[in-house]
């Protein structure tokens, strides 16, 4: 069965470039979503197997829906956040939380994907 | 078709050679979207969105003084400037954003988001219709 990735991303650009890259690597099964509120409903309906995550978004914060899924939702789930700035007290805040892997922007669409599946083959 | 009502279709689908700017932002676009045309197009046109946006909102965001405003906008643009390579206008709008000076910034930041708006539109002509490819 296909891995699902839930992408949470407000920046158009960003968003259908991540889709398009892990979508052209198969790395799995992917949904889109544009802000915090319609990721936690989608996380609520859905397995996903990684969620990858702006840090600001409208509604819920990257860093709020990483907190809802590692309070409420499977502890395995791998959790990637991307942020603009890559500021050493975020970073670390990201990690006490329970991210599996941080991203500062801009990045390559290759790194991402080398990301993604080292994440997905070890779960 | 009349001879003039063809030349007049022949001048607005004209497009001007490619520039050194040009190549190297279609060189940036290519990298992300892989060689994918179609991608490619999809791509160009969501940036080009976020650029008539900034184009559109920055001069009344700038006449209302609101930092957070401000912020916003330059936050909706700053992965676009980036792809692109567009350092420049990114560097103007932070300075812009931290109460930086409106003037010339805001003349030149003007001009350099119209100038990367029609190379846009040049890189979407040209992906669109091959014919124009070399050229």
């Amino acid at each position: 069965m296909e891995k699902k990735i839930l992408i949470c991303e407000d920046d158009e650009v960003l968003s259908s470039m991540i889709k398009f890259k892990l979508g052209k690597d198969r790395l799995g099964d992917i949904i889109n979503v544009n802000n915090g509120k319609d990721a936690k409903e989608a996380i609520e309906q859905n397995d996903f197997s990684l969620i990858i995550s702006d840090i600001h978004m409208p509604f819920i914060s990257g860093m709020q829906l990483l907190e809802h899924v590692r309070e409420f939702q499977k502890k395995n789930t791998s959790f990637i956040i991307l942020s603009a700035e890559g500021l050493e007290s975020t970073v670390l805040e990201a990690f006490d939380l329970g991210v599996t892997d941080f991203l500062t922007k801009p990045f390559s669409p290759g790194e991402l994907s080398m990301r993604v599946k080292r994440l997905l083959h070890a779960a | 078709m009349n001879l003039k009502k063809m030349n007049e279709l022949r001048k607005e689908n004209m497009i001007p050679n490619i520039s050194a700017k040009e190549k190297m932002v279609a060189a940036n676009l290519n990298s992300y979207t892989e060689g994918d045309a179609d991608f490619l197009l999809e791509f160009a046109q969501n940036i080009l969105d976020n650029l008539l946006t900034l184009k559109s909102q920055l001069p009344q965001t700038l006449l209302r003084g609101n930092k957070n405003e401000l912020s916003e906008l330059a936050h909706m643009v700053k992965p676009t400037l980036e792809i692109l390579g567009q350092e420049e206008i990114l560097k103007i709008l932070t300075n812009l954003r931290s109460g930086g000076m409106y003037e010339p910034s805001l003349t030149s930041l003007l001009k350099s988001v119209n100038e990367t708006i029609i190379l846009l539109k040049n890189i979407i002509k040209r992906a669109a219709t091959p014919m124009y490819a070399e050229h």
